[in-house]
C-alpha cells in the first residue's frame, strides 16, 4: 500500500517538475481573497445548539467574539494562466492498474483526475476547485453562521479511536 | 446519485405540542435528536431504544456484546444486524485500499467494526423518523451528524465543522439535505496517536448520503493522511480536509453544500 502512494506520490511529483508546478507561497491569499485578517475567530460554543423548549426562537449558544492580530495577507499575481493538463504513467498496483492526470493551472496543482482505477472507473477524485483557501481564511467566513450542530472529532468512542488506530498499524506507519 | 446538497423545499413544520429534542449518553458518547417540529414521545422512545439496542449489540467494552462473543468465539449464530454490518465492512476495506479495516488484527484476528457502527445506526435511526413521516430532524451521535428536511424556522439545517484548533470556531459550514457528516481528527484524541509523527492532517470531513459510510470514509481519510485516489469510487460522497500547514482541500462536488458565503 505504502509503495503505491509512494509510486503514485512519485508520479505526480515528476508531472508537476515536468509541467513547471510551483508550491504556493505560504504566505499568500488564494485568489479572489484581497485581504484576510489573520485573527482567531470565535463563535457559537454547545456542540449542538437548537431552539430548545421554544420552537420559535433561535437560541445561539455562547457569545460570538472575534480577536483580530491586525495583519493584512496579500495576493501573489499568479505566474501565469495558462492550464495544463498531463497524464502520468500507468502504475500496477495489487488492486489493478492505476493511471493519473493531473490538471495545473496558474502555476498551482488543482486537481487530479483517475484515468484508471482497479475498479475501472475513470473518476474525477479532484483535490478542490478552488486554489486552497488557508483555514483561517475559511473560518472568518464561517463566524457569521447561525449553526445548529457541529460535526468533529470525539474521544469519547474508544473504539473509534482504536479503529483508526488498527488501520495505522495496517499500513505501517 | 441525486446531489445531497440540493435541498428539496419541504413545507413549513406544523405547529406541535410535542418535544423537539432529546439527548442521552449511549454508545460511548452523546446522541441527540433535534426535531423543530416536535415529535411524540413515543417515538423519541423507539429511537433511542434502537441506539441502546446497537449498545448491547455492538460495544467491544461489555464482554456479553454479539460482538464481543464473535470476538472471543468466532460467527457462531451471529444476529443477522451483526451480519449486516461486517458484511459492510468486509466491502469497504477493499473499496478504500485496506485504509479503512475493521480486522486491525488481520483476518483472523479480532473484529472491530465500531468505526462503521456508530454512523450505521444513526442511518436506522433515520429511517425510523422518515417512516414515522417526521419531515424535518438532526441527529447527532458524537460529531457524526445527519440531518434531513427543514431546520429550526423552516431554514436549511446547518452543520459547522470544528475547527481544529479553536474549540469554539467552525472552520466551515456545510447544509443540505438529506445530509450526512463524519469527521476524523486527531485535536479531540491529544497529539499522542500513535504513527501520527510527520502527518500533515489534523481532520478529515466526508459529506454523503449515508451517515456510517462518511464515517468509515473520514476514518480511512484520515489514516490514509488524504491521499486518497480511491475516494473516487464512492458516488456522492466529498470531503472536505485541514492540513497541519492550515491548508483546506475539498472535492468540488462539495461545493453546493459550502454554506459559507465566499465559498458557496
Amino acid at each position: 500500500m505504502k509503495r503505491v502512494l509512494t509510486a503514485l506520490a512519485l508520479t505526480v511529483a515528476g508531472l508537476a517538475a515536468v509541467l513547471g508546478f510551483k508550491t504556493r507561497d505560504p504566505a499568500a491569499a488564494s485568489p479572489g481573497s484581497a485581504e484576510a485578517a489573520a485573527g482567531t475567530t470565535t463563535t457559537a460554543g454547545a456542540a449542538v445548539t437548537s431552539p430548545g423548549a421554544a420552537p420559535t426562537t433561535t437560541a445561539a449558544a455562547g457569545a460570538t467574539t472575534t480577536t483580530s492580530a491586525g495583519t493584512t495577507a496579500t495576493t501573489t499575481p499568479a505566474a501565469s494562466t495558462a492550464t495544463i493538463e498531463g497524464d502520468g504513467p500507468v502504475v500496477d498496483t495489487r488492486y489493478g492498474p492505476v493511471q493519473v492526470s493531473v490538471v495545473v493551472t496558474d502555476g498551482q496543482l488543482v486537481d487530479v483526475i483517475a484515468l484508471q482505477l482497479p475498479s475501472g472507473d475513470r473518476t474525477n477524485v479532484g483535490i478542490s476547485s478552488y486554489a486552497e483557501p488557508l483555514l483561517r481564511e475559511m473560518a472568518l467566513e464561517a463566524q457569521s453562521a447561525d449553526i445548529d450542530v457541529v460535526s468533529g472529532a470525539t474521544f469519547t468512542s474508544r473504539a473509534y479511536a482504536e479503529s483508526l488506530q488498527g488501520a495505522l498499524d495496517a499500513a505501517g506507519l | 446519485m441525486p446531489n445531497p446538497c440540493k435541498a428539496p423545499s419541504t413545507p413549513p413544520a406544523s405547529e406541535m405540542a410535542a418535544a423537539t429534542r432529546r439527548t442521552e449518553q449511549v454508545m460511548g458518547t452523546a446522541v441527540t435528536v433535534l426535531v423543530p417540529g416536535g415529535c411524540p414521545a413515543a417515538l423519541f422512545d423507539e429511537v433511542f431504544a434502537w441506539f441502546h439496542r446497537v449498545d448491547r449489540t455492538f460495544s467491544v467494552y461489555r464482554p456479553d456484546s454479539a460482538v464481543s462473543r464473535w470476538r472471543e468465539f468466532g460467527p457462531g449464530r451471529a444476529p443477522a444486524l451483526v451480519e449486516e454490518v461486517l458484511d459492510r465492512c468486509s466491502e469497504l476495506y477493499p473499496a478504500t485500499d485496506g485504509w479503512f479495516d475493521a480486522w486491525p488484527d488481520g483476518p483472523e484476528g479480532r473484529v472491530d467494526p465500531s468505526g462503521y457502527v456508530k454512523g450505521w445506526s444513526v442511518d436506522v435511526a433515520a429511517a425510523l423518523l422518515d417512516g414515522a413521516g417526521i419531515p424535518g430532524y438532526c441527529l447527532a451521535a458524537g460529531g457524526d451528524v445527519k440531518v434531513a428536511g427543514d431546520g429550526p424556522e423552516g431554514r436549511p439545517w446547518r452543520i459547522g465543522i470544528q475547527h481544529p484548533t479553536e474549540r469554539m470556531a467552525a472552520a466551515a459550514v456545510l447544509q443540505g439535505s438529506p445530509l450526512a457528516v463524519a469527521t476524523s481528527g486527531a485535536y479531540e484524541r491529544g497529539a499522542h496517536i500513535r504513527g501520527r509523527a510527520g502527518s500533515s492532517l489534523v481532520s478529515a470531513t466526508v459529506a454523503g448520503p449515508r451517515l456510517g459510510t462518511a464515517d468509515a470514509l473520514a476514518t480511512a481519510l484520515f489514516a490514509a493522511d488524504g491521499a486518497a485516489l480511491w475516494f473516487g469510487r464512492f458516488a456522492g460522497y466529498n470531503y472536505l480536509t485541514i492540513g497541519a500547514d492550515e491548508r483546506v482541500r475539498w472535492t468540488p462536488g462539495l461545493d453546493a453544500c459550502l454554506a459559507s458565503p465566499r465559498l458557496a
